[in-house]
């Protein structure tokens, strides 16, 4: 490891002080450094623009929520430092919020699809989700092409048609799911139970069918999207390709379930002690009604201990489906490195949720300025020394905001 | 807008300094700050001088610095540029200077007080909302609904209900359901028309013109069906949307009549109460109300914690059924008094329900009987209208 020096501080260059007017010497091109980014948002200061937003957001009946978007991102932005070098938002608000319309638009035309016959519903959800991968895509573009570092554009160059066959594996097996409940309530009467048990009669097969299929392609299906979203990254003109075998995402997937199989008899001990406490006295009184009027004393505390695992796993699925994903993400002299800990999101994940519910809510932006924080300096950034003088490439080409406000469901994690 | 003209004195503040990134190359230009009356000047730092600025931007067109004490701060330029700028007090000082004001939502949130007096204005916008905002907005989409898909709805509940299996065939015989039936025609015609129209067809359900003078909305299309319920619902009664209005076997049985063969005049009065939710359109605002508030509590409460934000929609909507129930009693009396009816009855009901069940707030419909007003208060209101003459 010769020749690299890990760089968490900043680099020199850019905060010199005015008098050294003289060019710092360029560093030798073939000596590698390592960045590490460093996250300088502070949660007191966010809670503030997150009120503001809020405020806007509530009184001008949503209208302001790509304003409020964008102040967000140039926030994080501005307190996401690579090299010393902040990344920058150039986001036109209100070009987002074209997109924001246009979204509100379809979405309200979805919706309303709703009260139509199950089968115009049904066209409804296939034409959406037919526009899907397109917005994906643009909004990724969007993003990406409005994100700058050092004042190169990264960009997103994922194709039309690579965003459709990405997408495939998920979008089969829930049309055909779809489909299927349609298809089984088809003339049936919904008012009437035992039509209503006929019609889930014939659908059941297909649909377990469908869902079956999904579960055991979600992993496959997983390595596509990332695969595709990682591919099209772009920086200076170097292409990003992310190298990982689809038995990857599925060795996480079995790891995370076997993991929950494992937890849950331990989550199920509490259960055992508040059933065990409630029956104890019903022997003695032998009252029926004490504890039925117990019960939901009883269904409470279960059902957060396993909502509260769940969580947990969450945690553990997601920091490993970082690390995998950028441990693999690699552009010509440019590579990544995640070392994110499962333990240490979950436990920040469980005492934000605890917290966020203590105050009503109010910790939440704490909360989201600390996940970011944690997730962003597991990285690391190895590139050659040079990378100050790298060019931008040709390919320098925004997207549309209307693809932005829809990728936010996705969550381009990282912003990098 | 026009802009501040520069200062008489421009050189009383130092010039900030800064980075300029072009876009097209990594390696930033150091460079000095500077304006005229409309522009932004950047001159390099580094010698020899040149004669002309390298960068120069119209001021208005710059996108502000995000206010951040540990963060950078970075004007991003119209042409795709960046310039990042090195020390954020020295800038301050210099826009202050300049007169060049920081956009109003930014300065906002600078200040503790300031986004305190966010926190109290957005508190009161809700308090307003809720009050005001979302029930009249909740009352005119629920009076704009189409018949149909208000049909669509009380099917699909009614499917639902019979899936819980909270809906069971009616024991009741059927000669005794008719009973009902035309008893509460025979009120309704007489409280909706100005004249006793007499006996109604059984099972009028056609909506009947009040007469022109009066205020009266008309009478909404309704059907009254009978159903047997789990014991643990105990007597109960709801109306759906549509006009579908469903009472169990055990209210009819808990209001049974003194003559076996008549009808008790309390069964007319949840009847009548039921149709004045019906009237209201009070079950469509509900499900209005608990759709705008779950949209606000998701976004402030957040994506991940969908549990947390049920719970306070839940709690809410208690309150709003309140008012919702006094509209529905009000109509019930109405009914009650125009078909000559005692209101007292309705307090004799409550009696005997809240024997029947002693803990009443336990599990039950949550369109039925929960969620209602304190019975005193509702037996105080049917007893005070007894008490009165009738108009």
């Amino acid at each position: 490891m010769g020749g690299r020096q890990i760089d968490d501080t900043g680099g020199a260059e850019g905060v010199a002080p005015p008098s050294d007017q003289t060019k710092p010497p360029d560093p030798p091109p073939l000596q590698t450094r390592v960045l590490r980014p460093r996250f300088t948002a502070s949660g007191s200061e966010y809670f503030r623009i997150w009120l503001v937003n809020l405020l806007l957001v509530v009184a001008t009946l949503g209208l302001y929520l790509p304003f409020a978007k964008a102040r967000r991102l140039r926030y994080f932005y501005a307190n996401t430092l690579v090299g010393g070098e902040p990344l920058a938002f150039h986001g036109d608000a209100w070009k987002m919020l074209r997109g924001h319309l246009v979204m509100l638009v379809l979405f309200g035309v979805y919706a309303a699809s709703d009260h139509l016959s199950a089968w115009d519903a049904l066209a409804a959800a296939v034409a959406l989700a037919a526009l899907w991968p397109a917005l994906w895509r643009s909004a990724l573009m969007f993003r990406l092409a409005n994100t700058s570092w050092r004042g190169l554009r990264l960009g997103f160059d994922g194709s039309l048609a690579g965003a459709y066959l990405a997408l495939l594996p998920v979008g089969l097996p829930a049309l055909a799911l779809v489909t299927a409940q349609t298809w089984g309530m088809d003339g049936l009467d919904p008012a009437d139970p035992e039509a209503v048990g006929l019609g889930l009669g014939r659908s059941t097969p297909y649909a377990a069918a469908a869902l079956l299929a999904g579960l055991l392609l979600s992993p496959w299906a997983l390595a596509r999207v990332r695969r595709y979203q990682h591919g099209g990254y772009r920086y200076a003109g170097r292409a990003a390709r992310l190298t990982v075998d689809n038995f990857d995402f599925y060795a996480l997937a079995v790891k995370t379930v076997a993991l929950a199989l494992a937890a849950l008899p331990l989550a199920a001990i509490p259960f055992g002690l508040v059933e065990a406490a409630h029956l104890a006295p019903d022997g003695l009184s032998g009252g029926q009604t004490a504890r039925k009027a117990a019960a939901p004393y009883v269904m409470l505390p279960v059902a957060l201990v396993f909502w509260l695992t769940f969580q947990g796993m969450a945690a553990y699925f997601s920091s490993r489906l970082q690390n995998l994903c950028w441990n693999h993400t690699r552009a010509p002299q440019l590579q990544f490195n995640s070392a994110l800990r499962a333990g240490a999101l979950a436990r920040l994940t469980l005492k934000n949720l605890a917290l966020t519910a203590l105050t009503l809510g109010l910790y939440r932006p704490f909360a989201v300025v600390q996940v970011h924080r944690l997730r962003l300096q597991a990285v690391t950034l190895q590139l050659p020394g040079d990378h100050t003088h790298w060019q931008a490439g040709t390919d320098v080409r925004p997207g549309s905001g209307s693809g932005e406000m829809s990728g936010d469901f996705f969550g381009i994690d990282l912003g990098l | 807008m026009a802009l501040p003209p520069p200062p008489a004195n421009p050189g009383a503040t130092p010039a900030p300094l800064g980075r300029w990134f072009d876009g097209r190359k990594a390696q930033g230009l150091a460079v000095r700050l500077a304006r005229d009356s409309s522009h932004l000047l950047l001159w390099p730092l580094q010698p020899p001088l040149p004669a002309e600025p390298a960068g120069r931007y119209p001021l208005q067109a710059l996108t502000w610095p995000e206010p951040t004490r540990h963060g950078v701060y970075q004007l991003i330029l119209p042409d795709g540029g960046v310039l990042r700028l090195d020390d954020a007090p020295t800038w301050d000082r210099w826009a202050r200077a300049h007169h060049l004001r920081t956009p109003l939502a930014a300065r906002w949130a600078q200040s503790w007080r300031s986004s305190a007096l966010a926190g109290v204005l957005l508190v009161a916008l809700m308090a307003g909302a809720w009050r005001w905002a979302i029930p009249w907005a909740a009352q005119h989409a629920a009076q704009a609904m189409p018949d149909t898909v208000r049909q669509t709805i009380d099917r699909e509940v009614v499917a639902e209900f019979t899936r819980r299996g909270w809906l069971q065939p009616s024991a009741l015989p059927a000669e005794q359901q008719q009973q009902v039936r035309d008893a509460l025609a025979q009120a309704l015609a007489r409280a909706y028309a100005a004249a006793p129209a007499g006996p109604q067809p059984p099972g009028a359900q056609a909506p009947t013109r009040p007469p022109a003078s009066s205020p009266l909305p008309p009478l909404p299309r309704h059907r009254l069906s009978f159903h047997r319920m789990p014991k643990a619902l105990g007597p109960n009664a709801f109306a759906l949307p549509g006009g579908q209005i469903v009472v169990n076997d055990a209210l009819v049985a808990l209001l049974r009549a003194t003559p076996p063969a008549t009808v008790h005049p309390a069964l007319l009065g949840v009847l009548a109460h039921e149709l004045g939710h019906v009237q209201g359109q009070h079950g469509l605002q509900l499900v209005a109300q608990a759709g705008a508030m779950g949209v606000l509590m998701g976004w402030w409460v957040g994506d991940h914690s969908a549990v947390l934000a049920g719970v306070p929609t839940v709690l809410a909507q208690a309150g709003y059924s309140r008012t919702h129930e006094r509209a529905a009693d009000a109509e019930a009396l109405r009914v009650m008094q125009a078909a000559g009816l005692d209101p007292t009855a309705m307090a004799e009901f409550f009696r005997r329900l809240a024997k029947a069940l002693p803990e009443r707030d336990g599990d039950s419909l949550s369109l039925g009987l929960s969620s209602h007003p304190a019975d005193q208060e509702r037996i105080a209101f049917f007893e005070r209208a007894g008490q009165r003459p009738r108009p």
